[in-house]
């Protein structure tokens, strides 16, 4: 996916194909929509927006005796914190994503991709809207694409600014012109999304995957990365490293401290590694003794947290975890949409917990509250947003409690 | 017959029709299963949280509104990991509510009360600043909103955009910052927008108009219907010392849902009207009963050669316009008349006729009397005067010598008698769709005064020797129902609270 990410002129239609791109889309078409799903299917492609998946699957949920239109929501939303991956496609190499939609929508009968970018994203925006303008005018999207019948229209839609609009139903709603609310489940998208008709929701990156399966084929695909986790993906690197940024590897080659120490250099500041959040902010931490973890969706979901969006924040022995879990708790009690009430009043009162904490003025009682409060905020709500919040604050209670001991003995200390 | 889905809730066994949620199920097996933002005619929203149920078989609890009744299905909504969820939606709840139940209109109807006894902990944790959010906000003449009590189950929202069909209030802001507001100029414009208060499990939307008149568990609550148009609307007519302070609608299917328009909701202003007709007066001066019910008899009998015209009203009810067609037969009277007010209806549930029972006083052989209107002279007429002391068109009262006038306020008339309200009898009215319908009485505005059923029949007592008054409300009912081929065969008791449909062949256009 990032074969010619640094080549300035892959962003246009003409280098695209120099490169061999669109080919796969002929392919496709050349195929049923059956096979090109079968072929999705075979890969083992899992999708890439954090919950992993099945994509091929996902497709098959498409009521295929539906006579309402349907449609394709590519999830560019990309919010979660330490996640960075899908901006690069869109805004080095569009084409290979657009490509993959216009595969997906063949493959689920869509006639319209709805492609739904982040807000605060701009240049991808920019970048989406040249690409898809550039692939319309060539006959790539529209009306009878490639000489076939098959038509599809595909247009950008930049988002608000809520984090909730990347959880897909949200999107959803955001997308008709109502609030970024998720909806209730059942009907799944795949049933009744978009105006009510079949929709499936990818990511950015998983239609990039597809594009790729469908050009070189599935067993190709999965000879990379190991069974449960196959091909490659983007990992996002951040925090106390040397070398952060987007790397794309095989899954289940190589373990996390591998990718900490080998390929991004450790950490920055000459100090141990503390902790580290392998699945962007909003899954359980690991700490330093944990991370010889093999680096697949499978084996660290074993490990009791998930690879999620592939974000991985680093921190070293300098953070104390009441802040680290703090900064978790401000930003996903500014997003909570509102909706549910456990995580709309849950979240802020977790703040407030973490905020006493780390600034001294909490007491002993609070950790059992907190453990309390997150309890009765898990599994109770619409969409896992109250999660995000709930397993990463339990996990740092958790693996880390001299911290918040220590933030305790500060008060009574005082 | 209809497929049935055989579910277990708490141990009771029911079967539904599949896809039945599992709060109507609940009911239907006797359970009750809490909800705030669930509400039968809207759509399911699943954001207050507190309807979680234990489905064996499903690892996350599930919300009972949003969960259809599956065959085979077992349900625990009492076990120890149901009651600690609910729990602890109910301290969610709670922990930004300002608790200002002591002025709060709500208390003593407030669902959050409620659960906060039946499903709360009864304690508190909570050691940090509440959410502060706007207060007191006109949403205009009749809807105050409170932010910081409401608990944003959006039923507001989904029965103006689905119901009343005037989206105008949505939320603003997100998380706990979440607000209503109102669109545009945040004021409400909907014909209807005071359901929204009923809607309002807590105390976040009061209405104007009751706000702070009483406690509500100082009030008497009558179930009769609204008499503001022919829909006839079930209402619960909440009063305090013989005064009416507020309506609200009273489910019922078959005619108006749960809901009501404003107008009729606030459409009760003329019952508390203490300068009110209290006395009947003859020649404008006050008498007692027997004497004007004489002078009444006396003056319509005297007139009985140069002919009597009768004009009824259809604010009557049919045991009333009843005995006023009993006075006309003792008389011979043929010119017999009803003034029928019209206005304009909508979709919902408005009805153009501004009466409630028309259809009762074409029933009992009253005409829609339209101009021009009758052209000869009378010796007398008895005249009832439509309510709220409309005055009768001064060339309809030109038209008789002498006139008896039964009316709510003060009228010239050579025998005044006063009219009571809705409110203060028993009786049936024909509603719209051809309804029988009961009002009921709800308070005693005056103990002086004499429902105008007695009054008239008393006329005819007099008019009429061997005729016998009828002592009871059910007995007055029985008497109509033997005379009038629509209402054939049915007995007081069985009207009830909802009312009956009436073969419609048989009421008169």
């Amino acid at each position: 996916m990032l074969a010619h990410a640094d080549d300035p002129a892959q962003r246009t239609l003409a280098k695209y194909r120099a490169n061999g791109g669109y080919r796969a889309l002929g392919k496709a078409l050349s195929r049923t929509p059956e096979q090109v799903t079968d072929e999705v299917l075979r890969s083992g492609l899992r999708g890439r927006g954090g919950a992993g998946f099945p994509t091929g699957k996902k497709w098959q949920f498409v009521p295929k005796d539906s006579k309402k239109p349907k449609y394709l929501c590519v999830n560019a939303d990309e919010s979660e914190p330490g996640t960075c991956k899908d901006r690069q496609i869109m805004e080095r190499d569009p084409h290979q994503m657009i490509e993959g939609a216009l595969i997906a929508a063949y493959a689920i009968g869509a006639g319209a991709c709805y492609v739904y970018v982040r807000g605060e994203y701009p240049h991808s925006i920019r970048a989406m809207e040249e690409a898809i303008d550039e692939a319309r005018a060539a006959g790539l999207v529209g009306k009878g694409i490639l000489g076939t019948k098959f038509s599809c229209e595909m247009w950008v839609h930049p988002g608000a600014g809520a984090y909730i609009c990347g959880e897909e139903t949200a999107l959803l709603s955001s997308l008709e012109g109502g609030r970024g609310y998720p909806r209730l489940k059942p009907p799944f998208p795949a049933v009744e999304g978009l105006w009510r008709c079949p929709t499936i929701v990818n990511n950015v990156e998983t239609l990039a995957c597809v594009t790729h399966i469908v050009a070189r084929g599935a067993e190709w695909w999965a000879s990379m990365g190991c069974s449960g986790s196959t091909g490659t993906r983007l990992f996002c690197v951040s925090g106390h490293v040397k070398r952060p940024g987007v790397y794309e590897l095989e899954c289940g080659k190589f373990t996390l401290r591998q990718l900490l120490e080998e390929f991004c250099g450790g950490t920055n500041t000459g100090r141990p590694i503390k902790g580290c959040m392998p699945g962007g902010s909003s899954f359980q931490v690991l700490r330093a003794d944990e991370l010889d973890v093999r680096f697949d969706v499978d084996a660290l979901a074993k490990a009791g947290s998930s690879l999620g969006s592939g974000g991985i924040i680093v921190f070293d022995d300098s953070i104390s975890a009441v802040d680290v879990a703090l900064n978790i708790a401000e930003f996903y009690s500014h997003e909570s949409c509102g909706q549910c009430t456990p995580c709309r009043e849950g979240s802020d009162w977790v703040r407030k917990i973490l905020v006493r904490l780390a600034s001294g003025r909490g007491s002993k009682s609070d950790l059992d509250l907190l453990w309390d409060v997150t309890r009765k905020m898990d599994g109770t709500t619409i969409c896992p947003l109250a999660e995000a919040l709930v397993w990463p604050v339990q996990s740092y209670l958790e693996k880390f409690p001299a911290d918040f001991e220590a933030a305790v003995a500060r008060r009574a200390s005082a | 017959m209809t497929p049935q889905a055989n579910v277990t809730i708490d141990g009771a066994k029911v079967a539904v029709p599949p896809g039945t949620n599992l709060i109507e199920a609940g009911r239907r097996a006797g359970v009750e299963v809490p909800h705030y933002c669930y509400h039968p005619r809207l759509s399911i929203a699943g954001n207050c949280r507190v309807c979680l149920v234990e489905i064996e078989g499903m690892p996350k609890l599930q919300i009972a509104c949003n969960t259809g009744a599956r065959d085979g299905m077992v349900v625990h909504t009492k076990n120890d990991r149901v009651k600690a969820a609910r729990a602890g939606v109910m301290e969610f709840l709670l922990i930004n509510h300002p608790l200002d139940c002591t002025i709060c209109d709500q208390a003593g109807e407030c669902k959050l009360q409620e659960y906060a006894v039946d499903h709360g902990t009864g304690v508190a944790r909570f050691d940090d600043g509440k959410v502060r959010k706007p207060k007191n906000i006109s949403w205009g003449d009749r809807v105050v909103f409170d932010s910081e009590r409401c608990i944003l189950c959006t039923r507001c929202v989904r029965f103006l955009d689905e119901v009343a069909k005037t989206p105008e209030v949505s939320i603003d802001e997100r998380g706990d910052r979440s607000s209503l507001i109102v669109r545009g100029d945040g004021q409400l414009t909907s014909p209807y927008q005071m359901n929204i208060i009923d809607l309002c499990p807590v105390g976040a939307l009061t209405s104007r108009d009751f706000r702070f008149k009483s406690r509500v568990w100082f009030m008497r609550f009558t179930d009769t219907i609204c008499t503001s148009c022919a829909r006839g609307c079930n209402v619960t007519l909440g009063s305090r010392n013989e005064r009416v302070l507020r309506m609200v609608p009273r489910p019922n299917p078959e005619v108006n849902d749960h809901w009501m328009c404003d107008h009729g909701r606030l459409h009760y202003a003329f019952v508390n009207d203490e300068s009110r007709l209290a006395a009947p007066k003859v020649d404008g001066k006050a008498v007692p009963y027997a004497v004007a019910v004489a002078k009444a008899a006396a003056l319509l009998q005297a007139a009985k050669a140069k002919g009597v015209l009768a004009v009824a009203s259809p604010f009557m009810t049919n045991e009333e316009l009843f005995a006023l067609a009993g006075v006309c037969d003792a008389l011979g009277v043929e010119d017999r008349f009803f003034l029928k007010p019209v206005g304009t209806g909508d979709a919902l549930l408005v009805h153009p006729e501004k009466c409630p029972n028309a259809r009762g006083a074409a029933a009992a052989g009253f005409r829609e009397l339209s101009s021009p209107h009758p052209s000869s002279a009378y010796g007398a007429a008895i005249y009832a005067v439509p309510r709220e002391g409309a005055a009768l068109p001064p060339d309809l009262l030109a038209k008789a010598g002498k006139r008896v006038v039964l009316s709510l306020r003060d009228h010239p008339a050579d025998v005044l008698l006063p009219l009571t309200t809705w409110i203060e009898k028993d009786g049936t009215v024909i509603s719209a769709g051809d309804r029988l319908q009961r009002v009921v009485k709800g308070i005693t505005f005056d103990r002086n005064l004499v429902a105008e059923r007695l009054l008239l029949e008393r006329i005819r007592e007099a008019l009429e020797p061997g005729f016998r008054v009828a002592e009871t409300p059910a007995l007055a009912f029985q008497r109509v129902a033997e005379a009038w081929p629509a209402l054939a065969g049915i007995g007081w008791r069985q009207i009830g609270a909802l009312g009956v449909a009436l073969r419609r062949a048989e009421v008169p256009a």
